[in-house]
């Protein structure tokens, strides 16, 4: 049986924080140190999910992987950037679920009129890598051992996607998710 | 050309002519990409929640600031506690004098000495002065993000410059205040 892409709702934020916890704990690919609760993770989701899409991949009621996007930076002239993160259950890669997640989370994103998205990826990770450069991001620089994670000294890349007319023409204002997932 | 300010840490009297300074950038120009000037009491909210662990230097010539300089968290996850961000205005119609050049070099200082690893500078293109400046103390160029932001009717892109302190690799030691080392 093949897996659900949705909306994230309330409930599936426990899932959330079990699936990224792992990532906090045992990984680099997240910078954090402390794990995230469930209750966290709903006011953010919560506070953001309008305006940016928040995927889950669903199989059985078993939450298998997600994907979303927040603002890049706060201040004004990058409305029309976001960034996106991914995160799939261990024991879940290779099976299809990034590519089904982000193939909706950026067509969600384009509809939305986003211009630029970034990830930004802690390097080496040939997974992801592979996964964004599949979607048209590019790589547009590295930053050299700006963070410290589990022993070592790590480095963070930037890739980028752009979308849309690239002249100077004003771009439109942002569609809420619901606008366009209708 | 030589400049004859005194070249020291911000007190809370200075923030107006924080907010003066960088409100010219706002208004005037594509190279800060907030839409809206910041009052005082951003600028006091700002300072009251960074100046122990980030160093907020001016450049003062009897009481008129002729420019700032001060540093902030790069990104809030535990393994960038590291990495920040430096950021330098000098006030319009006093460049040319090596303001920036003075401040920047006290900032540098200040974080070396506090144990920060990664210092990034943040500059939207075009801005040769900035990019000069940052060359001249050490800084790398990490890559350049295109059409980034859109203010003033344009696309801007956005170039990210690095510079590292200390061994690679040794690991870091907890980042010490402003005030044991200022």
């Amino acid at each position: 049986m093949s897996w659900t892409i949705r909306r994230a709702g309330a409930s599936d934020m426990a899932s959330v924080a079990e699936i990224v916890n792992a990532h906090i704990a045992g990984g680099v690919a997240h910078f954090g140190d402390r794990s995230q609760s469930a209750a966290e993770w709903s006011a953010e989701w919560e506070a953001r999910q309008e305006r940016y899409p928040w995927l889950v991949a669903e199989r059985d009621g078993v939450i298998g992987g997600i994907a979303y996007a927040k603002p890049f930076n706060p201040r004004a002239a990058y409305d029309w950037t976001a960034e996106v993160s991914i995160y799939l259950r261990d024991g879940l890669q290779r099976q299809g679920l990034g590519t089904a997640l982000y193939r909706r989370l950026l067509a969600l994103l384009d509809a939305q009129g986003y211009r630029c998205l970034i990830a930004g990826i802690t390097t080496p990770n040939d997974g992801s890598v592979a996964l964004h450069e599949a979607f048209g991001f590019r790589h547009l620089g590295t930053l050299e051992r700006v963070g410290y994670k589990h022993g070592a000294w790590r480095n963070v890349g930037s890739w980028q996607r752009l979308v849309g007319p690239q002249d100077d023409s004003q771009p439109r204002p942002i569609r809420s998710v619901s606008e366009v997932d209708a | 050309m030589q400049h004859d300010y005194d070249i020291r840490l911000a007190r809370e009297a200075d923030l107006e002519q924080f907010a003066e300074i960088v409100n010219h950038y706002i208004e005037s120009t594509a190279i800060n990409f907030h839409d809206r000037p910041q009052s005082e009491e951003d600028w006091e909210a700002t300072w009251q929640v960074l100046h122990e662990r980030y160093p907020f230097i001016v450049a003062d010539r009897e009481g008129v600031i002729g420019g700032i300089a001060y540093a902030s968290p790069w990104k809030l996850r535990g393994s960038y506690d590291w990495t920040c961000e430096v950021t330098v205005y000098v006030r319009a119609g006093h460049e040319r004098q090596g303001l920036g050049k003075a401040l920047s070099q006290r900032v540098l200082e200040i974080l070396d000495a506090q144990g920060y690893r990664a210092v990034v500078a943040v500059i939207a293109l075009p801005n040769d002065a900035s990019v000069e400046l940052h060359k001249s103390l050490g800084f790398e160029h990490a890559g350049t993000l295109k059409h980034l932001g859109y203010k003033l009717d344009q696309w801007r892109d956005v170039s990210f410059w690095q510079r590292n302190n200390g061994d690679p690799s040794t690991p870091p030691d907890p980042i010490r205040p402003v005030s044991e080392v200022a």
